[in-house]
């Protein structure tokens, strides 16, 4: 009996293999047809070994490979779409990827001063610092010296291309600093410890390395760390910095256009000839849902905006543009201003993607690290990413209309944080005394623009996690980007790409 | 939205544009920063300087109750 049931599974493995990919019976299923489109949609892509001349490298603060997902599924739910199966702009088929390993040299979990600076200088570097040596010690200013490293911009700067770097973070904060910056700690915006003399604080290496012809256009948040705290600000705040030097005049002085909100951004002249200095809030400009279009330029539009000064140099540039406030918003554990900046951001690649050439340009996207951020099941297909999980139907695509509950009855969020503001946990009596049950949650509650995800350990600020981010590619070399590689990688097909014969 | 940090208590926190002062009938009772309350009282609108804090608010709640 044994025996004869071998040979009949032996005989139908046979005639599996046997069968034609179009003669089975699932060939002519939507599934199916997509899948054959999509291999030859790889097949299809260009290898692209010329040289680069611009590089335009886009980082969405914190946007791991989970944040990434929710961003997806929101945008493609704003489009009317169930939302798993969107494409964001940069997870078309044109793009190569790769999974990014982003620790520090002495952090499992990274920061973002690191982490840029890794992308920036082709080496892994230590927690809170930007672009010195792994011999430079957080904090003190006496392991500056000797320990500076060149960054891509200055090396780009030697091949007479410009720079340019944009970000929707204070252009101080640890992103857009990895682009000009050396500093052994990256809180020291506008201003370092008494006595040390071996580096500037931030934005004075910002204007100092404008004035040097590095950078060519910057374009913000962060005013305050450029004037002195006797500054009335342009929107009536005070300016920040100890030293009341006023670097906006400074950069005026030398000849630098300034704005400072829609208006005087509309009136920028971009043909190349005076570089752009451009602070469009105090600190970090707004969040994409808070954004008014008469206050503050959307990120696609500094975008085009820079694409379109930077251009003017016959020999390239190298742009590096941020969504800085999709950390922000996982920090404070409100997911759905987190998924907005997301979409933003999107909006910016797709932008630039829009207005260079394939063929001269490379361009990367990818995020320098992940936060605490997780997904809960099991959520029918179309259940909003930023809402309750409803439960999976037993018919066609859509989700049932019954919400999903957990063993206390109560139902969840599909997104949540492992830590945070919005701890489940609340302190009691005793100094240690945390303890909790979820509070009764409705849709209406959930989805709310100021919501903030349940979350399982107490802290203030949820925290960046280790996991691995994506990067996504096109242009010249961009095939290098292939497998699970390390952040500093990044940084190599760059300077490979522009330097390629 | 809920601030994950107290702009009172720590230096490097942005000061949020959406902040109104309360000020309680009674003497508060701390509650826990992640723990929802529900606040009700008399709305103020003006330039006010807190005379024992220094604290400036723009809008107040006053003789407020919350539960």
């Amino acid at each position: 009996m044994k025996t004869i049931f071998s040979t009949t599974s032996l005989a139908l493995i046979l005639a599996a293999g046997g069968a034609a990919a179009q003669d089975i019976p699932q060939a002519n299923d939507a599934w199916f047809t997509a899948g054959q489109e999509a291999i030859q949609a790889i097949i299809d892509r260009e290898t692209n070994t010329g040289r680069a001349k611009n590089v335009i490298l886009l980082v969405a603060d914190g946007n791991g490979v989970g944040t990434n997902y929710a961003t997806r599924l929101y945008a493609g739910q704003q489009q009317g779409k169930l939302g798993e199966e969107h494409v964001l702009p940069y997870e078309e088929p044109g793009y190569h990827s790769a999974l990014v390993k982003t620790y520090n040299i002495n952090a499992q979990t990274p920061d973002s001063a690191p982490t840029a600076g890794a992308m920036n200088t082709g080496v892994k570097q230590r927690f809170n610092l930007i672009n010195l040596g792994g011999d430079a010690i957080h904090d003190d200013c006496a392991t500056v010296a000797g320990n500076e490293l060149t960054t891509f911009a200055e090396i780009v700067t030697g091949m007479d291309k410009s720079v340019g770097v944009i970000s929707t973070a204070r252009l101080t904060h640890a992103t857009p600093a990895g682009v000009y910056a050396k500093t052994a700690n990256r809180n020291w915006e506008d201003e370092v410890p008494e006595g040390c003399t071996a580096q500037k604080d931030i934005a004075s290496q910002l204007i100092d390395q404008m004035q040097a012809g590095v950078v060519d256009l910057a374009m913000g948040g962060g005013r305050r760390y450029f004037a002195g705290t006797e500054v009335t600000l342009d929107e009536g705040g005070k300016g920040h910095r100890p030293d009341g030097a006023n670097l906006i005049e400074a950069a005026t002085g030398m000849g630098a256009q300034y704005a400072w909100n829609t208006e005087t951004f509309n009136g920028l002249n971009l043909d190349g000839s005076a570089p752009v200095l451009a602070l469009f809030n105090d600190s970090h400009m707004e969040y994409e849902a808070d954004r008014a279009e008469e206050d503050e330029p959307s990120l696609a539009e500094m975008t085009k905006a820079a694409i379109e000064y930077l251009s003017n140099n016959e020999n390239g540039y190298y742009l590096e543009i941020e969504a800085g406030r999709v950390d922000h918003a996982n920090h404070a554990g409100n997911a759905k201003r987190t998924m907005i900046d997301g979409m933003a951001f999107a909006d910016a690649v797709a932008m630039a993607d829009e207005l260079t050439d394939d063929a001269d340009t490379l361009i990367i996207v990818t995020a320098d690290h992940e936060h605490s951020i997780a997904f809960n099941g099991y959520c029918g297909r179309g259940t909003p990413i930023e809402g309750l999980c409803y439960d999976v139907a037993k018919t066609g695509e859509m989700h049932s209309d019954d919400l999903v509950l957990a063993d206390d009855g109560k139902p969840y969020t599909v997104v949540g944080y492992l830590n945070g503001a919005g701890s489940v946990l609340t302190k009691g009596e005793g100094e240690n005394d945390y303890s909790g049950s979820r509070p009764e949650l409705t849709q209406e509650e959930a989805t709310d623009i100021d919501y903030v995800q349940q979350a399982l350990i107490p802290k203030s600020s949820e925290s960046h996690s280790g996991e691995d981010v994506a990067v996504y590619a096109k242009g010249p070399w961009a095939h290098l980007f292939d497998g699970t590689i390390e952040q500093n990688v990044i940084f190599h097909v760059m300077n490979h790409a522009v330097t390629a014969e | 939205m809920p601030m994950a940090t107290c702009p009172f208590c720590e230096t490097e926190a942005e000061w949020p544009n959406d902040i109104i002062a309360v000020y309680t009938k009674r003497v508060v009772e701390v509650r826990p920063f992640n723990v929802k309350i529900v606040t009700s009282g008399v709305l103020e609108l003006g330039a006010y300087t807190d005379p024992a804090t220094g604290f400036v608010s723009m809008m107040r709640l006053v003789d407020a109750t919350y539960g």
